[in-house]
C-alpha cells in the first residue's frame, strides 16, 4: 500500500521526490499545511480588499510595471494574463520527470504557507500530479531570476481558468502532454481527468511562478543520477584495476585516513571491497604503481563525491524554502515583504560545482578505458582488446565515443552561472541563469552514464580474456557485474556492433541494475 | 524535383540543401563515373605491385597488430565496418544523414578511394531510394574523420550480417521524425531493393574514413546562416524603425575610410535601403544606443566573420577527405598514407562561424531590450503594450531572447582548441569538427529565435508608432505586414509562445518572414 509523500514544505526529501517523480508515488497536502495556508491566504484576501495598501503582485504591475495600480476589479484578470503572458518558452518539452518534479517542489514551496494561496490552489496542482496530467514546458527561456517564469507559467496556465468565461479558448489554456506523447489544450486534457480550473485570486499566479522550481527539479534529478554514477565509476575503477593487474595498494584505508577527504576514504573503501578476492590485483610482482587515472581514482572520485555532497545539502535546503515574492508573513497580523528569494543563484552555483565534479568522472574514466585499449599500458592486454581470434578493431571506437562524450563535458561545463543579462527594464538587472547551469548538468551526467558504459564494456571485455587465458578469480565487484551483464557479453561474443553493447549497458545502469552492487546510500 | 549532378569535388551547400531537406535526387556525372573506375584500376594496380594494402596502412595498429588481424578478407573488411558503429544517443535528423551521404558520395567519385562503381552506385541508390540508415547523434569524435556516423550508414550499405541485434544497421524509407517503421538495414535495402555489398578492405575504409559527416552539417549550416544573416540586417532595419533611428550611421562616407571596409558598408546600404522613405528613421534629433548606432560595424564585422567560415567550409565540402589514396600519375599507381580526414580546418571555421552567429542573437537581443525599455526606446510604452500594469506585454519575450543569448555563450567556446588522444595515441590530435558542429547547429536554432522575436517587438513597435502618424519605409513594411499575416499586434495580454513559435517557423528558410527577406536583399543588392 503506497503511503503519500506529505507535503509541508518543511520536510519533504530528494528520495520522496524521485518517487513522485519516476516512480508514480501520489503526493497529499500534510493536514498540518492547510491551516498555514489559509491563514496566509487570509492575509492577501485582507490586502487586496483594502483599495488602500500596494502590494507587489497583488495589485501592482509585474516587474518595472510594480508602480501600475491595478484596479480591484481586475486582481483576478491580473493574475491570469501574468501566466498567459509569461508563457514565453521554446524549445523541446521537458521531460515527465522533470516536469513532475517541478510541480511538486512548487506545490511544496506553496505548501509552507507563507505564498498566500488558497488551499485549492495547491490541492489542484496535487491531483494533477497523481492523476499525470503533465503540462508541456518548453525547456528554454528562462533566466533563473524572478524565478524560473516562463516554464513555471506553462506549467500554471493549465490550471489556471480566466475569470470571463468568453475569454476561456483552447488555444490560450496552455498544453499537456498525454501519455502517447501527443500536445493538447490544457483546458482539454483537465476535462477529461476531471479536475476543476480555478479563476486564480489575487496573488495566486505570481505565486506559483515565482520560483527556480524547474532548475531545482533539473538539477535534484541529475544530482541523484550523478550520486549513482560516482559510485558506480569506483567499480568500473575496480574492474579496470584488475583489468590491468593493477596494484591495490594504492586504495588502502592506511592510506586514505592521511588525507581525510569523506569522498576520498569512501571511494578507496569502495573499491578495496570491489577487489577482494581478486586474484588479478596485485598480481604483478613488478608493478611500481599504476597510471594516476588507476592510482588516484581515491582521490579524484571523492573530489566529485564530496562536491556532491554540497550539491545535496543546498538542494534539500531548497526545496523546503519559501521561494515567493512577496513573502506573506504571518506577524503582528500579517504583511508582506518584497526579497530575492526566487533568485536561483544558490542553484546555479551548485550545478555548476556538479557539471565539474562529474566531467571529472568521465574524464578520468575515459582515461582507463584509454589504458585498457592501449598495448603499451595494459600490461598483456590484446591491443583495442581485439580479440584473438577475431578479425576487427576490437573496442577502438568504443573508446573514441567515450572521448567524444568526455570532450562534450568539458565544453558544457563552461560555467552559464557567471553569465548575466539584464532584463525587464534593468529591473531584474543580475539573473543566475540556474536553468541553463541545470540543464548543463543534467547532459554531463547524460554522458558519464555512456562514459562509464564504455569502461565497463573495455574491462568486462578485458576480464574476460584474463580468465580465458589465467583462468585466475575476479573480484566481488566484477564477479557480480559480470553476472548482471552476462547479456550484454553474450551479444558481444555474437558479433554485435558497439553501440548495441553500449545502449543495453546503460540500459541496465539507468534500470539501477547495479543498485545491489554499488549501494543506494553513499 | 530537379536532380543534382555530382562531378566530384563541385558540391555546393544550395545542392546539399536541396538533396538534404527537399529529397533531390542525385545523378552522377559520365566523367565521374570514368574517375571511378580509373581509381578502381589503379588500387589494383598498386595491389598487383605491392600486395594487398595492408591493414596498418588502414586502420592505426602497428604492422605486428595488424598482421594478426588479417585472417578471413572480406569478414575483416565488414568486422572494420561493424566495428567502428559506436555511436549513441537518439537518431540524427534525417536529413543530416541525406547530407552525409551525398558528401561521401561525392567525395569517393573523385576516384582516389580505390572503390568499386558498383559500391558508389548502391551509395547513390540509397539516397535516391530514400532509405536512411538511423544514426545516433551523440559520440562523434571526428578523428580520422566521422569513423563512427559514417560506420552506422555503411553498415545498412554492406552485406552479411543478420546473426545478431543490430549487424546490419537500422534504417527507415522515409523520416523517422514522421515515426515510419524502424527496419534493420537488411530488410530496409531488401525493401528498396538494393542489394547489400562484401566492401573490399579498402572500401571498408573509403566508406568510413573522412570528415563527410561534419563537413556536411557545416555546409547545411552556412547554407542556412547566409540566409539567417539577411534577415538579422532585415530585423535590424524593422528595430531601426521602431527606434526611429538616425540615417547617419547609414552615411556611407564615413564607411569607406579606411581598408577592410566593404562588408560593413554593404551593411549600412542595406539598412539604408531597407529605410528608404521611411518617416521614422532619420526624423528626429538626439544618439542612437550602440546597438541601433554601431549596426554597420557590429553586423559588418559578424558578415566578415561568417564570410572567411564559409568560405573555407566551401572548401572543405569538395575534399577529398579519405585515406590511403590512390594515386596514379606520371609516377605510377601509388598507395599514399596521409591525413587528409583530418578536420582542423574544418573545426575551426565551424567555431568561428558559431561565434559570428552568437554574436547575431547578442545584438538582436539588445534590440529586444530597448524597444521594451521606456526609458530608452524614444517614446515606446514599456513593453510595448499600452495598457500596461494589467498586462505585461512583450517582457518574456525579452527574457527569452536573454536566455537564448546567454546559452550562446558558452556554446560559443571553441571545439577546436580540445582533442583527447585516441587509439593508442596513434591519434593523437583531433579537431572535434561534429561536436563543433553540433554546438553551431544549436546556436544557429536559438539566433533564429531571437530573431523572430526581435521582429515581433521591432514590428509592434512600428505598429504603435504608425497609429501616432508616421509610416515606415516601403521594404521594412514588408516585414511587419508579412508578420502579420500570422500574428496579429498585441493588446491584450495573451499567450506569449505562441507568437514567438509562429514568428520563429516564419524564419525558417521557406518560411514567409524569410522568404521576403530574400526577395527584398536580392532587389536591394541585385
Amino acid at each position: 500500500m503506497r503511503q503519500p509523500v506529505l507535503l509541508d514544505g518543511e520536510s519533504l526529501t530528494l528520495a520522496e521526490v524521485e518517487r513522485v517523480a519516476r516512480h508514480d508515488e501520489p503526493v497529499q497536502i500534510a493536514e498540518r499545511a492547510k491551516g498555514k495556508l489559509q491563514e496566509s491566504r487570509a492575509i492577501i484576501e485582507r490586502i487586496a480588499a483594502d483599495r488602500e495598501q500596494r502590494v507587489y503582485g497583488v495589485n501592482t504591475g509585474f516587474g518595472s510595471l510594480k508602480d501600475v495600480a491595478i484596479d480591484n476589479a481586475d486582481l483576478a484578470r491580473l493574475q491570469h494574463n501574468l501566466l498567459m503572458s509569461h508563457s514565453a518558452g521554446v524549445g523541446d518539452p521537458l521531460p515527465t520527470d522533470t516536469v513532475r518534479t517541478a510541480m511538486v517542489l512548487r506545490a511544496n514551496a506553496l505548501a509552507k504557507g507563507y505564498s498566500g494561496v488558497r488551499p485549492e490552489v495547491v490541492q489542484t496542482l496535487v491531483e494533477m500530479i497523481n492523476r499525470r496530467v503533465h503540462p508541456y514546458i518548453p525547456t528554454q527561456g528562462s533566466v533563473g531570476a524572478s524565478g524560473d517564469l516562463a516554464p513555471l507559467s506553462h506549467l500554471a496556465l493549465v490550471l489556471s481558468r480566466p475569470p470571463a468565461d468568453e475569454d476561456d479558448r483552447d488555444e490560450l489554456s496552455g498544453e499537456v502532454i498525454t501519455h502517447k506523447g501527443v500536445r493538447i489544450p490544457g483546458k482539454v486534457a483537465m476535462e477529461r481527468e476531471g479536475i476543476a480550473r480555478l479563476v486564480l485570486g489575487a496573488k495566486e499566479g505570481l505565486a506559483l511562478n515565482n520560483g527556480v522550481q524547474v532548475s531545482a527539479a533539473i538539477l535534484l534529478l541529475a544530482l541523484l543520477d550523478a550520486e549513482r554514477l560516482v559510485r558506480l565509476a569506483d567499480l568500473a575503477a575496480a574492474m579496470t584495476v584488475e583489468a590491468v593487474r593493477g596494484t591495490p595498494d594504492a586504495f588502502l584505508p592506511e592510506v586514505h585516513r592521511l588525507r581525510p577527504f569523506v569522498g576520498q576514504r569512501l571511494s578507496a573503501a569502495s573499491i578495496l571491497r570491489f577487489l577482494s578476492g581478486s586474484a588479478a590485483a596485485g598480481s604483478d610482482p613488478t608493478r611500481i604503481q599504476d597510471g594516476y587515472s588507476i592510482r588516484c581514482a581515491p582521490q579524484v572520485h571523492g573530489a566529485a563525491r564530496d562536491s556532491l555532497s554540497r550539491v545535496r545539502e543546498r538542494l534539500q535546503v531548497e526545496i523546503n524554502s519559501a521561494t515567493d515574492n512577496p513573502l506573506v508573513i504571518p506577524v503582528a497580523g500579517g504583511r508582506t515583504i518584497s526579497a530575492g528569494q526566487f533568485h536561483g543563484e544558490p542553484l546555479a552555483l551548485a550545478a555548476e560545482a556538479l557539471k565539474i565534479a562529474i566531467s571529472e568522472i568521465a574524464a578520468i574514466s575515459e582515461r582507463r578505458t584509454f589504458r585498457l585499449l592501449t598495448k603499451a599500458l595494459s600490461f598483456g592486454l590484446p591491443p583495442l582488446l581485439a580479440p584473438p581470434d577475431r578479425p576487427g578493431l576490437g573496442m577502438m571506437a568504443v573508446q573514441f565515443t567515450a572521448a567524444a562524450l568526455a570532450s562534450e563535458c568539458k565544453h558544457v561545463a563552461h560555467p552559464a552561472a557567471v553569465d548575466s543579462i539584464p532584463t525587464c527594464e534593468d529591473q531584474e538587472d543580475h539573473v543566475s541563469m540556474s536553468p541553463i547551469a541545470a540543464r548543463g548538468a543534467r547532459r554531463i551526467v547524460y554522458n558519464a552514464g555512456y562514459v562509464l558504459a564504455a569502461e565497463m564494456l573495455c574491462a568486462a571485455r578485458a576480464l574476460t580474456f584474463r580468465l580465458e587465458q589465467d583462468g585466475i578469480a575476479v573480484g566481488e565487484g566484477a564477479r557480480r557485474c559480470l553476472e548482471i551483464i552476462a547479456p550484454v557479453l553474450e551479444l558481444d561474443k555474437r558479433g554485435a556492433p558497439p553501440t548495441i553493447l553500449l545502449e543495453k549497458l546503460h540500459e541496465l545502469i539507468e534500470a539501477k541494475a547495479f543498485a545491489e552492487v554499488i549501494g543506494e546510500e553513499a | 524535383m530537379a536532380a543534382v549532378l555530382l562531378r566530384g569535388g563541385e558540391l555546393t551547400p544550395e545542392q546539399v540543401a536541396a538533396v538534404a531537406y527537399e529529397h533531390a535526387p542525385v545523378e552522377i556525372d559520365p566523367a565521374a563515373w570514368e574517375k571511378v573506375e580509373r581509381g578502381y584500376r589503379a588500387l589494383l594496380a598498386v595491389e598487383e605491385k605491392d600486395g594487398p594494402v595492408p591493414l596498418w596502412k588502414l586502420a592505426d595498429l602497428s604492422d605486428d597488430e595488424a598482421r594478426g588481424q588479417v585472417s578471413d578478407l572480406p569478414e575483416t573488411a565488414r568486422r572494420v565496418i561493424v566495428d567502428h558503429a559506436a555511436a549513441i544517443g537518439s537518431p540524427m535528423p534525417t536529413a543530416l544523414v541525406r547530407a552525409a551521404m551525398l558528401v561521401r558520395l561525392d567525395t569517393l567519385i573523385q576516384g582516389y578511394s580505390g572503390v568499386r562503381p558498383e559500391t558508389v552506385r548502391a551509395l547513390a541508390a540509397m539516397l535516391n531510394a530514400g532509405v536512411h540508415p538511423l544514426v545516433p547523434g551523440k559520440g562523434h569524435l571526428s578523428m580520422a574523420g566521422d569513423l563512427a556516423p559514417l560506420a552506422h550508414i555503411a553498415l545498412v550499405l554492406c552485406a552479411g550480417g543478420g546473426e545478431v541485434e543490430g549487424d546490419t544497421g537500422f534504417a527507415v524509407l522515409g523520416r523517422h521524425e514522421d515515426k515510419v517503421e524502424v527496419l534493420t538495414g537488411a530488410e530496409a535495402m531488401r525493401r528498396a531493393n538494393i542489394e547489400r555489398l562484401w566492401p573490399t578492405l579498402k572500401e571498408s575504409f573509403s566508406l568510413i574514413v573522412g570528415t563527410s559527416m561534419a563537413a556536411a552539417r557545416a555546409a547545411l549550416i552556412a547554407w542556412e546562416t547566409e540566409r539567417l544573416f539577411k534577415l538579422a540586417i532585415a530585423a535590424g532595419a524593422l528595430t531601426c524603425e521602431a527606434m526611429r533611428a538616425n540615417r547617419s550611421a547609414f552615411d556611407e562616407r564615413i564607411h569607406r575610410l579606411g581598408p577592410g571596409r566593404a562588408d560593413v558598408l554593404a551593411v549600412a546600404r542595406q539598412l539604408e535601403r531597407w529605410t528608404a522613405g521611411s518617416q521614422l528613421v532619420g526624423c528626429r534629433k538626439g544618439g542612437d544606443a550602440f546597438s541601433i548606432r554601431c549596426l554597420p560595424q557590429i553586423l559588418g564585422g559578424i558578415q566578415t566573420a561568417l564570410r572567411q567560415a564559409c568560405q573555407v567550409i566551401n572548401e572543405e565540402l569538395r575534399l577529398v577527405s579519405d585515406n590511403p589514396l590512390i594515386l596514379d600519375d606520371e609516377n605510377g599507381p601509388a598507395c599514399v598514407d596521409g591525413g587528409n580526414f583530418h578536420g582542423e580546418r574544418l573545426a575551426l571555421a565551424l567555431d568561428s562561424l558559431r561565434l559570428g552567429l552568437a554574436e547575431i542573437g547578442a545584438l538582436s537581443e539588445r534590440h529586444a531590450f530597448i524597444m521594451t525599455n521606456r526609458a530608452r526606446s524614444g517614446g515606446l510604452p514599456s513593453f510595448l503594450v499600452r495598457e500596461r500594469g494589467l498586462n505585461s506585454g512583450f517582457m518574456l519575450a525579452q527574457y527569452t531572447a536573454a536566455a537564448l543569448a546567454s546559452e550562446n555563450k558558452s556554446l560559443a567556446m571553441p571545439y577546436a582548441t580540445d582533442s583527447l588522444p585516441a587509439c593508442q595515441d596513434y591519434e593523437d590530435h583531433g579537431g572535434l569538427a561534429s561536436l563543433s558542429a553540433a554546438a553551431t547547429e544549436k546556436v544557429l536554432a536559438n539566433v533564429r529565435a531571437i530573431l523572430a522575436i526581435e521582429i515581433l517587438c521591432a514590428a509592434q513597435g512600428v505598429d504603435i508608432r504608425a497609429d501616432d502618424g508616421a509610416a515606415p519605409g516601403e521594404l521594412s513594411d514588408r516585414l511587419r505586414h508579412t508578420l502579420r499575416r500570422q500574428v496579429d499586434h498585441w493588446v491584450n495580454d495573451s499567450v506569449m509562445y505562441r507568437l514567438i513559435d509562429a514568428a520563429t517557423r516564419m524564419c525558417r528558410p521557406g518560411g514567409e518572414l524569410d522568404e521576403v527577406v530574400q526577395d527584398v536583399m536580392e532587389m536591394i543588392d541585385g
